[in-house]
């Protein structure tokens, strides 16, 4: 009896898992003319929204692009042909090492063109940089990794790591916007004490450093630092020592999804302060539901016009067919990744080729006009950033969340209204 | 670190902040008690070491809310039904998996283990992202001593002392229970008196595995569910039962204050990063200067820690 | 069937099969039959694993590279658990400090890897055997649930301090000098230590290591101190696990936080316990079967974990014997149902 019980179990996992195997093929879309170009898409897109939201972004950009008529590669149009990977990469308990070996298996295996979109976590994507520059491929990432690592690494040694391009924001510049915001506030609402919470990790401690070095410079005062354990679902301590400080600025800047107990509990204890920063659950639309409402007056990088302004041309346009097609608004690194996927088009069909070493230098002269602003790559291969005019570079733009909905409130030209101060400041 | 704004107020700031660790302390350490009890129960009682323990804290956390918010039905009966549902996949796990490998403890872990882990990475591929929590039972909060603390917390304290009572009572005092003990204590006598054995560690792992869900339904409210925490649910049994020694109920609730005041303390007098670096240097310390933990009972040479 | 009178019960009785009593001790080379059947499963094994960089494609290479490091921990895990009843359920504690030790020599002194694989095997294997110590005089249970915590707490500390590149790893360090020497190198050494370890333990030596996992008092009345021998085994253990960090380092050119990560602690039990705990090539048969079936499970994602942790249950209710002892059984013996 044991025996059988055995067998039988062992046969139907065998069965199940061939089933699963071959039932799975990769993304792809229909062939039409010409070879399909591999654009081979290495992201967690199981593990968190952030890089969902890429993958979601990628999908519908290709599916546009393949509708009408795919890249004009050298005279014949070839379709786009997606091949996106789990890497896990943003699943705590799994090793770098099986996010490079999922990338080497695009490279190797799925024979990819062009690697596109991610790995989204930075420590991925550091040890991707060698991998990319050792199989000599070309890699953009379009969403995720703000460490600035990325382009002190890369830019450090560009004739090795030429490959590599990044369009996804850098922390500190991510910092730098949200300081103008702020000198914008305390010249509207005097408020210049702030007090900081963020999660334990390198990237957030960065951010913070940055942050607190540059308020210094222009005259606010920082009250605190804290510092809480990456993953904790507990603010109070911190929240309440902000409270007690007399901060009428929170700055946060934390990453896992968990952080919205930050906002909730923020709310609940009525700390006077108006909160400004990053957190991973702040931009996803469901965060209202998920926190009963509890997300009002949360300020942070949208980082993309396209998700959240309805004054950046075409951004409207965008949000609409996300919402169309995947059923909820645009949500995580979904921004430049579509943003990305065009510029990536215009970038093949003005090579004439795919081959590595034109597209580099192609890619090095960009100058596209988007709905983000104006993409050209500075010489770590890194975006340049605009902080006020979309016709410089591209505008991070803040939003907050006012009466159930993320509004862009900054810069000024992608702005759709203007900040709010939570009702229990006013005393 | 927190500045103080101005000196006058110092003195009554740092009452305040020793109020907020006495109070935040005790909370914690609350928290704690309601996640190991489950596994040292399962243990201490009927020597089944639970490692889905995690598993079915997190379980008990996404059933409830999908009875709750895909559902829709009554909050009560939802947590009702999730404690249920996990007492019967407790002892589903004894009757379908542990009674195969009863007294090899070795594959005992490795199996519950290796069902706590399949279970969480399942979880993962349902659950995905931040979008789930519980709503909490009651809201606001209240100032005790010029600390605010939410009466979701308050409720944790007071089920946390109601259950460690509850389950006290039931194993010194109820036929079931004693019944349980007799087991841990010397099997074959307990076999003698005609205890039934498979029954009994049904039992056991049945309610550990519901006081693991009750402490989810109770404490999962205050924050997010996420799969991740399903893995700090169980290390942090561990290491609570580690120092306080299985098979000791005393042990338990002094290590869990223990670790909380301990954590908490860092947390606030030296940074929350550091909280981690106590936790391992207690679990050392404890190792080496009491390798049974903090109050256990060592009865015989087999049973040697 | 006829009913008879009296209780007849059928049984399985084995048996050894005649060659293999023909190949007990000095008679094994008396003639080609009894040296082929002691040689034959060996000699496929290695020539096997040797021929296999050979014919496999690129990708498959780096894939085979990936079991080989499973294949070490997997062993490691098995040696710790079935000789000395020590089950550490925390291998990546042993992974993450050779892969970190890499690191910081290699970017902070620019060692190659010639020089620090050697250091971190045997520093690891120092280092981790140092900070095991206090967990030795545990046994069973208690030994395991302390070494899940290892290198989840190794993990925050690292975080805590803001050292070695915290969150994002030392990444760049210098990869191998080619292919094959990747390969090779990884297949010699496990192969190496597959044969050594069971040589190991066929000695005296293991007979001491098994006696302490039986029964200790007994080794402790032999006058024979516990605690060195299996701070011993511990430090082969770990500093094989080290060793396949270090390797897994310069594999990939990088080693961070994740190098503690789960999955090098549990593919190895699920591998072991695949593919026969008690004997060494069961791990490394599992590890072998398990590494390749994930990757071509990967378009399913997370499910691969659920699918590893069913198989690992199933087999461990039902099979604990592993797919290598019911190899080896059906190779030595005979089995034949008898009326009882």
């Amino acid at each position: 009896m044991k025996k059988k019980v055995f067998y039988t179990a062992l046969t139907l996992t065998m069965v199940v898992m061939l089933v699963i195997s071959f039932s799975f093929p990769a993304q792809a879309s229909p062939v039409k003319k010409g070879k399909p170009i591999v654009l081979g898409l290495p992201c967690s897109f199981k593990a968190t929204p952030w890089p969902l939201g890429a993958k979601y972004s990628w999908e519908l950009a290709v599916e546009e692009i393949n509708a009408a008529g795919g890249v004009n590669v050298g005279g014949v149009m070839r379709p786009i042909k997606l091949v996106v990977l789990d890497t896990r990469d943003e699943e705590p308990g799994v090793p770098v090492s099986e996010s490079l070996l999922g990338i080497e298996k695009l490279i190797l295996d799925d024979k990819a063109d062009i690697l596109v979109g991610g790995p989204t976590m930075s420590e991925a994507s550091m040890a991707a940089i060698d991998l990319v520059a050792k199989y000599n491929i070309v890699h953009l990432i379009t969403s995720g990794t703000w460490t600035p690592g990325w382009p002190k690494k890369v830019g450090g040694n560009i004739k090795k790591y030429r490959n590599s391009f990044k369009m996804s924001l850098n922390a500190v510049v991510a910092v730098k916007s949200g300081m103008e915001l702020l000198e914008k506030i305390r010249e509207k609402l005097a408020l210049s004490k702030a007090f900081c919470i963020i999660d334990d990790v390198l990237f957030c401690r960065n951010a913070m450093d940055a942050f607190a070095g540059m308020a210094a410079k222009k005259g606010f005062t920082i009250l605190g630092r804290e510092a809480v354990p990456h993953g904790t679902t507990d603010f109070s301590p911190a929240l309440m020592k902000a409270k007690k400080s007399g901060a009428d600025l929170l700055f946060f800047w934390t990453n896992l999804a968990t952080s919205t107990v930050l906002f909730k509990q923020f709310i609940d204890l009525e700390v006077p302060a108006l909160p400004i920063g990053f957190a991973a659950g702040a931009q996803e639309h469901e965060v209202y539901k998920v926190v009963g409402g509890k997300v009002e007056y949360i300020t942070f990088p949208n980082p993309h016009a396209n998700i959240s302004s309805t004054k950046a041309p075409g951004a409207l346009k965008f949000q609409q067919a996300f919402e169309n097609k995947f059923g909820r608004k645009p949500f995580g690194g979904s921004g430049n990744a579509y943003v990305g996927a065009y510029m990536l088009k215009d970038a093949i069909e003005r090579t004439g080729s795919l081959d590595t070493n034109a597209l580099i230098a192609t890619l090095e002269k960009t100058d596209y006009m988007s709905m983000n602003g104006r993409v050209r790559f500075d010489e770590n291969h890194e975006s340049i950033y605009s902080l006020y005019d979309p016709k410089e570079g591209v505008v991070p733009v803040w939003s907050q969340w006012q009466a159930g909905k993320r509004v862009a409130i900054w810069p000024p030209a992608l702005a759709d209204a203007e900040i709010k101060l939570p009702p229990w400041m006013k005393k | 670190m927190a500045g103080l704004s101005n000196g006058v107020n110092s003195s009554n700031e740092h009452i305040e902040q020793n109020m907020e660790v006495l109070i935040y302390g005790f909370v914690r350490s609350i928290n704690l008690v309601l996640i190991a009890v489950g596994f040292s129960f399962a243990y201490g009682v009927s020597r089944l070491p639970n490692f889905a323990h995690g598993a079915f804290y997190i379980l008990s956390g996404f059933a409830t809310w999908i009875f709750i918010s895909n559902l829709g039905i009554n909050y009560v009966l939802s947590i009702i039904v999730s404690l249920i549902i996990l007492a019967t996949i407790g002892a589903a796990m004894y009757r379908f998996i542990f009674i195969h490998i009863r007294g090899m403890e070795i594959s005992e872990i490795i199996a519950s283990y290796a069902l706590g882990v399949a279970i969480l990475e399942a979880l993962r591929t349902r659950f995905v992202g931040t979008g789930f929590t519980n709503p909490t039972f009651i809201e606001g909060t209240v100032k005790i001593a010029g600390v605010p603390i939410d009466f979701q917390r308050l409720i944790m304290i007071g089920a946390g002392v109601v259950l460690v009572g509850m389950v006290w009572l039931f194993t010194h005092y109820s036929k079931v229970g004693l019944s349980m003990r007799g087991m841990a204590q010397d099997e074959r006598a307990a076999l003698m008196l005609g205890i039934d054995s498979d029954l009994t560690a049904s039992v056991a792992l049945a309610t550990g595995s519901a006081l693991a869900a009750l402490a989810a339904l109770i404490i999962l409210p205050l924050g997010n569910i996420t799969v991740n925490e399903g893995y700090e649910v169980l290390i942090n049994a561990l290491a609570v039962c580690i120092i306080g020694g299985l098979g000791s109920w005393a042990g338990t609730i002094l290590a869990a204050f223990f670790l909380g005041f301990a954590g908490m303390i860092t947390a606030t007098y030296i940074g929350s990063n550091w909280e981690a670096v106590v936790t391992v240097i207690a679990i050392i310390l404890v190792l080496i200067f009491r390798p049974s933990g903090l109050l256990a009972r060592q009865k015989e040479l087999e049973e040697r820690v | 069937m006829a009913k008879q009178i009296g209780t007849f019960e059928r049984r399985k009785e084995r048996l050894d099969r005649g060659i293999k009593i023909r190949t007990e001790r000095l008679y094994a080379i008396l003639g080609w039959q009894e040296i082929t059947y002691l040689v034959m499963p060996r000699l496929t094994l290695i020539l096997g694993l040797l021929v296999l960089p050979l014919i496999l494609g690129m990708y498959w290479q780096k894939v085979l590279c990936s079991a080989g490091i499973f294949a070490l921990l997997a062993i490691s895990f098995d040696f710790l658990a079935h000789y000395v009843g020590l089950v550490c359920l925390g291998g990546a504690f042993f992974t993450g400090v050779g892969a970190y030790i890499v690191g910081i020599l290699n970017s902070s002194f620019e060692l190659s890897p010639a020089f620090t694989i050697p250091i971190a095997t045997i520093g690891g294997g120092l280092i981790c055997t140092l900070l095991l110590l206090p967990c030795l005089q545990l046994r069973g249970v208690y030994f395991a649930m302390v070494t899940i915590i290892y290198p989840i707490a190794a993990t925050r500390i690292i975080v805590a301090l803001n050292i070695w590149g915290s969150t994002e790893g030392i990444s760049g360090l210098t990869y191998f000098p080619n292919v094959w020497i990747e390969q090779y190198f990884i297949l010699g050494i496990a192969l190496i230590v597959l044969f050594g370890l069971r040589r190991l333990v066929g000695q005296d030596y293991g007979i001491v290591l098994r006696g302490i996992k039986d029964n200790d008092q007994a080794i402790r009345a032999s006058g024979m101190s516990i605690a060195w021998y299996k701070a011993q085994a511990v430090f082969i253990a770990s500093a094989i696990g080290c060793f396949a960090g270090s390797y897994l380092a310069c594999l990939y050119g990088w080693s961070g936080l994740s190098s503690f990560a789960l999955d090098f602690s549990i593919i190895p039990i699920a591998a072991t316990v695949l593919g026969g705990p008690g004997t060494f090539v069961g791990p490394m048969l599992g590890a072998f079967i398990l590494t390749p079936l994930s990757e071509m499970l990967r378009a399913i994602g997370t499910w691969r974990i659920v699918i590893y942790c069913i198989i690992l249950l199933v087999f461990i209710v039902y099979k604990p014997e592993g797919l290598m002892n019911w190899a080896q059984r059906k190779y030595h013996q005979f089995e034949h149902w008898v009326e009882v």
